[in-house]
């Protein structure tokens, strides 16, 4: 009864928003208050413009080959030896974002676990990452889809509370500190959003292309309605000081009597096991394709312990970290969701380059 | 000699056997086929002699047949496999008086026998090899040799003793049928027939074991079912191959998708009204001779969790019933460790006046959290082990020793605090829930390793040990149905009946993971109301 690997639209579009909100939620409120906290709403707008325009792209890139990967198509589109450069580029881009994250997440750790040693929740969460990868896609899959619910609705309860002390007042003056900061800072959610150009490494696992395109939508909205609600109250409720906040969304959650913040975090944990799982078989499988090997699952264990010492050794400390992500990782990052990706279609569209079709489903 | 003569000579001398005797021939498959049935009667009871005649409960009786010209015969069973008076009255009687009776001439017996004019019973069917002739006197039927006719008449009349139709021991309801399974496959097929009075209900019969040989049946509503579930259940069946089969705990062991997870993979019931909701769904039973557990494939864990008596009690119920099914279920994992990690490492999440009870009962505590539960649990699960395994009369004392000695006399001793024992207390009940035995057995074992990630991470270990679970539930399929369905992959309809019990009116399909075609269960717009106008006009 063995059919192929296939992923839902439903699935895919957990898979993207998990992939933006998991490190989000605790990490990016940060950033978006930082030049003007009280514009922070702001950059949903900018957000509304730019992720649709990314989409789109990914989209039609990917439409133009259904049933191959970035890294398998890109060689068709520049040549062999660009196609593997291009291959070797992403490759470096997902094992650094995981080792990123995987660093994001230890040191949100370190927190409550002051004394353990950082390398052991490392460890314990890239053995995770490597059954669920090992597992592949479809239980990744799944899983994202069982802890969904589950996640959104404790956060959403954790966070109510916070709305008894929101002061919508805080929002004025707008553009106190001049448009240019408030847009500037709208950088980070397209950033982050932009993560989800690993939709171009899943289109091989969806029944159709429609199916992308809806997967992209509903992540595309969902990311947007909840951001804009979290970066509005955020502000209502802990005003112009929220940027001095390293995790202010967390704040929101002490008001209660009950410090529950670790249990919203080890909540979170599954969420971050999602992203961090995903993007590890993202590179899993640009290496299997860059190396032209038949099974992506021998290299699962080798990257795992690659990833945990790219977190350890790429980033100095929390500071750097929120340094790195503040002017380094923007760049960086349009770069791999936005730049490769236009340039590709751009050619393919000169050229008119499609690849083959989809086999019907057995 | 007569046969009989020599086979009493062997009951009588079985104290001291005779020589020879242990080196006696060794009756595969192959030799047994390869043997015809002769013409000669003292050649066939030679042979079946030598075949069974050293057993005490094989019995031969030699007849003369006919008014005049007399012919011999012979019949032959084992003893308490069949049913004595049916042998009396509806075999030997017409062989023996009506026969004569009739005047019926010796020579024309074997015609009449053929035409199956002589004998009343239901079944009667002719065999050519012994290895018919054995199989069949092994299965509780009676044979018939004839002189002078190279064949056997093989007559059921089975009739072995057999414990009655009771209400089934490890699933009771408060409403519903009270008939439960027995070891006998016939009486269970016809409980199941009972309730579905359908030509498109099909028994498959299927001979497992090399050695016992026994009966499976393959049990589900043609035009209902996915075929291909069908034709795997099937070829899973045909591809076992072991010696005997004692319960169907053999079966579900050899056809599961996943032999190493502590998850059952197959559903278990002993509920005939069970198996046919499960073959109204689209599944497929398998019934297993001399065991009154039948299986149900494939077993998903929502399956598994609900109990039939859910769709007998009011909707409204039957829903909450089913969250605090699945709340215990989870309970009854994570408990005790989160007593560890929270009293360990998160004080600051339990309440202050909380955390001081706690601290101050765990005072004269010498053990770390971690010990104190694993005593606990330990003791828990031998207790309740002792439990089921005791004899009754002595049963009592264990209730005894576990309430005093470990509830009260461990607390007063202070090995452990009084909360553990509330801990483990719920986690016991909590585990005593599930409608199915062998779905608490996977929690009662994970609760271990659980344990053991909570006292060396924490909270952190709980989730990273409950994620692993998660992970492998995904990862798992019974016969092809994701494990998790309908909650993932996502089937809207299939949810009705999972997250509530929605009302009969309102499941109108059945599970489209199961059921491809001939999906509609009900009228649509069955809502019952009153009536449009009132009947008195």
């Amino acid at each position: 009864m063995k059919q192929g690997v296939r992923i839902s639209a439903l699935q895919l579009a957990y898979l993207m928003i998990f992939q933006m909100v998991a490190t989000a939620l605790f990490l990016m409120q940060h950033f978006t208050a930082k030049q003007s906290p009280r514009d922070s709403w702001l950059v949903a707008i900018i957000f509304l413009i730019f992720l649709p325009m990314m989409m789109y792209i990914w989209f039609t890139l990917g439409r133009r080959f259904p049933d191959m990967s970035i890294i398998q198509f890109s060689p068709l589109l520049v040549g062999k030896a660009m196609g593997h450069v291009i291959g070797l580029i992403y490759l470096i881009w997902f094992i650094s974002l995981c080792g990123i994250v995987l660093r994001e997440f230890t040191e949100v750790m370190s927190i409550f676990f002051q004394s353990t040693p950082p390398v052991v929740m490392a460890v314990v969460m890239m053995s995770l990452s490597s059954y669920a990868v090992k597992c592949g896609i479809e239980v990744i899959g799944r899983m994202t889809e069982f802890l969904f619910p589950i996640i959104f609705t404790i956060t959403f309860i954790s966070f109510l509370p916070g709305i008894v002390m929101a002061d919508f007042d805080n929002l004025l003056p707008a553009f106190e500190k001049g448009i240019k900061p408030a847009i500037l800072q709208g950088i980070y959610p397209v950033v982050w959003g932009g993560e989800m150009v690993s939709v171009l490494m899943l289109f091989p696992y969806l029944k159709n292309s429609g199916d992308a395109k809806l997967g992209l939508m509903v992540a595309f909205l969902f990311t947007f309605f909840s951001g804009l609600v979290a970066e509005t109250l955020s502000t209502a409720v802990l005003g112009v000081s929220r940027s001095e906040y390293l995790y202010p969304l967390m704040e929101l959650t002490k008001v209660t009597f009950l410090r529950l913040d670790f249990l919203i975090f080890t909540f979170w944990v599954s969420g971050l096991l999602v992203k961090i799982s995903f993007i590890h078989f993202c590179s899993s499988l640009t290496l299997s394709q860059v190396l032209s090997l038949k099974d992506y699952r021998p290299v699962v264990m080798p990257l795992a312990v690659l990833i945990s010492v790219v977190s350890f050794f790429v980033l100095g400390g929390i500071l750097e970290m929120y340094d790195f992500i503040g002017s380094i990782f923007p760049p960086y990052a349009i770069f791999h969701e936005f730049i490769i990706p236009l340039f590709l279609l751009m050619i393919a569209v000169i050229s008119k380059k499609r690849g083959p079709l989809k086999p019907p489903d057995g | 000699m007569t046969v009989r003569k020599r086979i009493n000579k062997y009951r009588a001398g079985m104290s001291n056997p005779p020589a020879g005797k242990t080196e006696r021939n060794i009756f595969t498959e192959e030799l047994l086929r390869s043997m015809a049935v002769k013409k000669s009667l003292r050649d066939n009871i030679e042979m079946i002699n030598s075949i069974l005649g050293e057993n005490i409960d094989f019995v031969i009786r030699e007849l003369s047949l006919g008014k005049n010209e007399k012919i011999g015969g012979a019949v032959f069973y084992l003893d308490n496999l069949v049913d004595i008076d049916l042998l009396d009255k509806s075999i030997l009687k017409p062989l023996l008086y009506e026969i004569r009776a009739i005047g019926l001439k010796g020579c024309d017996i074997v015609e009449e026998l053929e035409s199956g004019a002589l004998i009343s019973r239901a079944q009667m069917v002719k065999g050519d090899d012994f290895y018919e002739v054995v199989s069949s006197v092994l299965t509780g039927e009676v044979g018939l040799f004839i002189d002078n006719y190279p064949g056997v008449f093989i007559i059921s009349s089975k009739g072995h003793k057999m414990r009655s139709v009771t209400e089934p021991g490890a699933e009771n309801v408060v409403r519903g049928p009270r008939e439960g399974f027995i070891e006998g496959l016939r009486v269970n097929i016809s409980l199941i027939r009972r309730r579905l009075a359908n030509p498109n209900l099909v028994f498959e019969n299927i001979i497992i074991g090399k050695v016992s040989k026994t009966n499976v049946c393959l049990c589900y509503i043609k035009g209902l079912v996915y075929p291909r579930l069908v034709a795997e259940v099937r070829s899973r069946l045909y591809r076992i191959d072991i010696d005997a089969v004692l319960e169907s705990g053999y079966i579900e062991e050899l056809i599961e998708d996943n032999p190493f997870s502590p998850f059952p993979q197959v559903g278990n019931t002993e509920r005939p009204d069970r198996v046919v909701a499960a073959l109204l769904e689209g599944r497929v039973a398998i019934l297993t001779d001399n065991s009154p557990v039948a299986l149900i494939a494939p077993g998903e864990l929502f399956s598994l969790l609900q109990a039939s008596e859910d769709y007998y009690a009011r909707y409204q119920i039957a829903t909450v019933t089913r969250w605090l099914r699945y709340f215990a279920f989870i309970s009854s994992l994570v408990i005790p460790s989160l007593y560890i990690a929270i009293t360990n490492f998160h004080q600051e999440m339990i309440p202050t006046t909380l955390f001081i009870s706690i601290a101050a009962s765990r005072q004269g505590v010498p053990f770390p959290a971690l010990v104190e539960a694993l005593i606990m649990e330990i003791s828990f699960e031998a207790l309740r082990e002792a439990g089921i395994r005791l004899p009754r009369p002595v049963g009592q004392a264990i209730s005894i020793v576990g309430a005093l000695v470990i509830g009260q006399a461990a607390v007063q001793a202070g090995i452990v605090s009084p909360l553990m024992v509330i801990v483990v207390a719920l986690t016991g009940i909590a585990s005593f829930i599930a409608p199915q035995y062998n779905i608490g057995i996977a929690t009662r074992m994970l609760r271990f390793p659980l344990m053991l990630s909570a006292a060396f991470l924490g909270l952190f270990g709980v989730m990273a040990g409950l994620l692993t679970i998660l992970l492998h539930l995904c990862s798992l399929r019974s016969f092809g149905v994701p494990y998790l369905s309908p909650l993932t992959p996502l089937h809207l309809e299939g949810l009705k009946d999972v997250l509530v019990r929605a009302p009969h009116w309102s499941l109108a399909l059945r599970p489209d993971e199961l059921v491809k075609k001939n999906r509609r269960r009900i009228k649509p717009e069955m809502i019952p109301g009153p009536p449009q106008e009132s009947p008195e006009g």
